[in-house]
């Protein structure tokens, strides 16, 4: 009897003491956070909802009077831009010198600065009225401001984009006086203003690759030249650009290049030499623009211009090549 | 009488003892959530969790945030980076963790500012006028992965995913002051007197039935036998040891079990509950016979070999390793396993091998549940060694698994055609033999059916492994 109660006895203690390990009370958890990586600070979902957003602020101001409703979704030249051609569009009465800002992108490039002010970039897919692509950037000032359309250039037509690194990780933003590319991106652009006012003659026109921008102001300036010529008025037509305060916008390249975005503006000048001979605006958009002004023998047409170039890292033997642009007429006058 | 009264004693306390386990797994039971508050310590109008700690106890968290009556109150998700970035120099509070299961450590943010001068908001831009007070609005930013926007209280659900996610919590317009937070988390509630209590609980009963048998036995002999009860006969070896004997038959079966089981990678609470008659582990049951009856193997391996189809083959390999793991688990919560729920064996053994298998495996488990045919067929022999026959079509060697999905799907499904039954008994003799070894030797025999690999599959040949699986003819020597 006394063998069995002391069996008892010890089962009980065996069972109480596991009770007792088996209930050690929890320890606190404490927070396990990832750890940092690189990658885009904007995400393509959010991206994608950032574009949704813009596209539906830039669809539903389509009227020059609507104008002050694209500020919450668009700044810098991109509004500037945009409030040109909607005045222009309700001089001209139609909507062509709208340019198309589906937000359909075919490629996204992401910031992978977690500084502000922040940039993305995008490129559409070919609009349906079968004008080239647009690269449009994206900026956020600071933490507090949301992503707004900054500008846009439409491609040149067979352009080839240089290489970005993947989405996921995001590109870093260039800063304007970069010293690793060939020129920085500041001064890319006033030696492109350069080019384009004396093409040739200009000397940095080595440095920058021969483009369809500096064609089209040939071809059109032989045009217009040629057209008074025609009458005998001894034509002559001029071109200058200048950077605007607007800053540079300029984003990495896969291979240490960059890709950079400017706001310039410019003048044509056509004159028509010869005493007496008058010419009127060349275009239907100045025409509309011109309105009921005198004709004199001098016409000036202002622009409103946006570049996109690429500019190879300091080593590379390539030239500064020009991707896209953006030229849109603001106003006429007769000099 | 004494011995009765012991026995009545250790029944009720066997019962109790149960009954106390199970009663901490049901009513006793610990809250299924985790409920911390944060309660703002300074200025500001913001609070900021630290990364990591919204998936600080589960990955299912309920957010809600109060702030006084008729205020404005906005809840948003967001990386670290963009949720600082927006705090900016503005003061916050920000949380750093628990310090306790009901509170949550406040700090005040490290980049708080001196003044807390609400900087222009987005959309609401009332800013420097109207002093500390303002609430900054962060709704509608595009930084947000989520975001709520309410009065007095608001709350949001989220599921921790990569990445560094915090929340942004604050009071918005005039006046406003940083909101109470309160994070909810379900908690997998442990029950750690369950098994215990039931086990020990069991092993008292099963005493004090036993103590109270053998006391009636021995009143029942003495008043049988007609002798005088007295204290010096039930003393007696020749009545008191059969009483012992059968205390200790009952012991030796118990542990004979037990010693087993283990094995077998099974916990040994299940030779035990089973008495104790509570409603508790059955949803062990259905696997557990398969574990414990050897004598199913070698009924399984000859049977499933008709099924020619190559395409199943590769199928119990995808399955083994599921099945390893999660017999594997239950071992280290001893005999607490077979009613923890079962997220939490899964959870250990999953970091362990490619989740994309696990996943298929259990897919695929399922299609091929009654008929586990093709499992036996490729895999008794690898199975058996490890586990010493214990467990046959739930038990390969976690090492050998990976590596018998490689060579037999590509045997199998190269030839087009079955095992014949002299092939498994020639593989089967050779692991045999390997597995007396260390269990790695055993993948480096099993390539041995590969030469099949060249034969064509044409009908004739399809015809000849169905004469060879069934070993109509008796030239199967051939291969």
């Amino acid at each position: 009897m006394r063998r069995t109660t002391t069996r008892a006895t010890a089962v009980v203690a065996t069972v109480l003491a596991t009770g007792l390990l088996a209930g050690c009370a929890e320890e606190l958890p404490t927070p396990k956070p990832e750890a940092p990586v690189a990658a885009a600070v904007v995400t393509q979902s959010q991206e994608r909802e950032i574009l949704d957003k813009v596209a539906g602020v830039v669809g539903k101001v389509t009227k020059a009077k609507d104008a002050d409703k694209l500020e919450p979704r668009l700044s810098g030249p991109a509004l500037d831009i945009r409030e040109t051609q909607l005045k222009v569009a309700a001089a001209r009465g139609d909507k062509e010198p709208l340019t198309d800002l589906a937000m359909e992108m075919q490629q996204v490039i992401l910031p992978s600065d977690q500084e502000w002010p922040r940039s993305s970039f995008a490129i559409t897919v070919q609009p349906k009225d079968l004008t080239t692509p647009v690269l449009m950037s994206f900026d956020q000032a600071t933490a507090r401001d949301q992503y707004k359309l900054w500008g846009w250039v439409r491609l040149l037509p067979g352009v080839t984009m240089p290489q970005f690194a993947e989405a996921e990780l995001g590109s870093p933003a260039v800063p304007p006086d970069d010293k690793s590319l060939k020129v920085t991106p500041k001064d890319a652009i006033k030696q492109y203003a350069s080019v384009l006012t004396v093409d040739k003659d200009s000397k940095y026109a080595d440095t920058f690759a021969d483009d369809d921008l500096r064609q089209f102001f040939r071809d059109y300036g032989k045009l217009q030249v040629d057209a008074i010529n025609k009458e005998e008025c001894r034509g002559a037509f001029k071109v200058e650009y200048e950077p605007t305060k607007a800053p540079v916008k300029a984003v990495r390249t896969a291979d240490g290049g960059a890709l950079v975005m400017a706001a310039m503006i410019s003048q044509e000048t056509i004159t028509a030499k010869e005493e007496g001979c008058e010419i009127g605006p060349p275009t239907k958009t100045t025409q509309a623009l011109w309105g009921d002004t005198d004709v004199s023998n001098v016409v000036e047409v202002n622009y409103k211009d946006m570049v996109a170039m690429y500019v190879p890292p300091k080593d590379s033997d390539d030239q500064i090549s020009l991707v896209g642009y953006e030229h849109v007429p603001s106003s006429v006058s007769n000099g | 009488m004494v011995q009765r009264f012991l026995a009545i004693l250790l029944i009720l306390a066997g019962l109790g003892g149960i009954g106390f386990g199970v009663a901490t797994a049901t009513v006793l039971r610990e809250s299924d959530t985790v409920v911390a508050t944060a309660t703002p310590s300074g200025d500001g109008t913001m609070v900021v969790t630290e990364p990591g700690v919204l998936g600080l106890v589960d990955d299912q968290v309920t957010v809600r945030a109060t702030v006084p009556e008729g205020q404005k109150v906005t809840l948003a998700l967001g990386s670290d980076v963009d949720v600082l970035g927006w705090v900016g120099d503005d003061p916050y509070d920000s949380v750093t963790g628990l310090s306790s299961w009901e509170t949550l450590r406040v700090v005040p943010g490290t980049a708080a500012a001196p003044e807390g001068e609400a900087a222009e908001g987005e959309e609401t831009d009332e800013a420097p006028a109207e002093k500390p007070s303002t609430g900054p609005e962060p709704a509608g930013s595009d930084m947000w992965i989520s975001e709520v926007s309410g009065e007095t209280a608001v709350s949001m659900r989220w599921t921790e995913q990569p990445g560094r996610v915090v929340l942004l919590a604050a009071g918005v317009g005039k006046g406003a002051e940083a909101p109470t937070l309160e994070l909810t988390w379900p908690r997998q509630a442990s029950t750690p007197y369950l098994w215990p209590g039931v086990l020990g609980g069991s092993l008292l009963l099963i005493l004090g039935v036993f103590m109270a048998i053998g006391a009636r036995r021995s009143a029942k002999r003495r008043s049988g036998n007609g002798r005088p009860p007295s204290a010096v006969r039930t003393r007696q070896p020749d009545s008191e040891l059969p009483r012992r004997d059968v205390v200790l038959g009952i012991d030796g079966e118990q542990s004979s079990p037990a010693g087993h089981e283990p094995a077998a990678g099974f916990p040994p609470a299940l030779g035990d509950p089973a008495e104790g008659g509570t409603a508790v582990y059955p949803p062990v049951r259905p696997e557990a016979p398969g574990r414990d009856r050897p004598d199913q193997r070698p009924v399984q391996s000859p049977v499933p070999s008709p099924v020619p189809s190559p395409a199943r083959h590769p199928e119990p390999a995808l399955t083994e390793p599921e099945h390893t793991r999660s017999w594997g688990a239950p071992a280290p919560f001893g005999g607490a396993a077979p009613i923890t729920p079962p997220p939490v064996p899964e959870r250990d053994p999953e970091p362990v091998a490619a989740p994309a298998a696990s996943i298929r495996g259990i897919r695929r488990r399922r299609g091929q549940a009654p008929g586990a045919a093709p499992a036996a067929t490729a895999q008794p022999p690898a199975q058996r060694t490890p586990f010493g026959g214990a467990a046959p079509e739930q038990a390969p060697a976690p090492a050998e698994a990976p590596s018998a999905a490689q060579t037999d799907p590509a045997a199998s499904a190269a030839s087009g055609r079955p095992m014949t039954r002299r092939e498994m008994r020639m593989r089967e003799q050779a692991q045999r033999r390997a597995a007396t070894g260390a269990m790695p030797t055993v993948p480096a025999s099993e390539p041995e059916p590969e030469p099949e690999v060249e034969q064509p599959q044409t009908p004739s040949s399809r015809a000849a492994a169905w004469r060879q699986t069934w070993g109509v003819t008796g030239n199967d020597g051939g291969n």
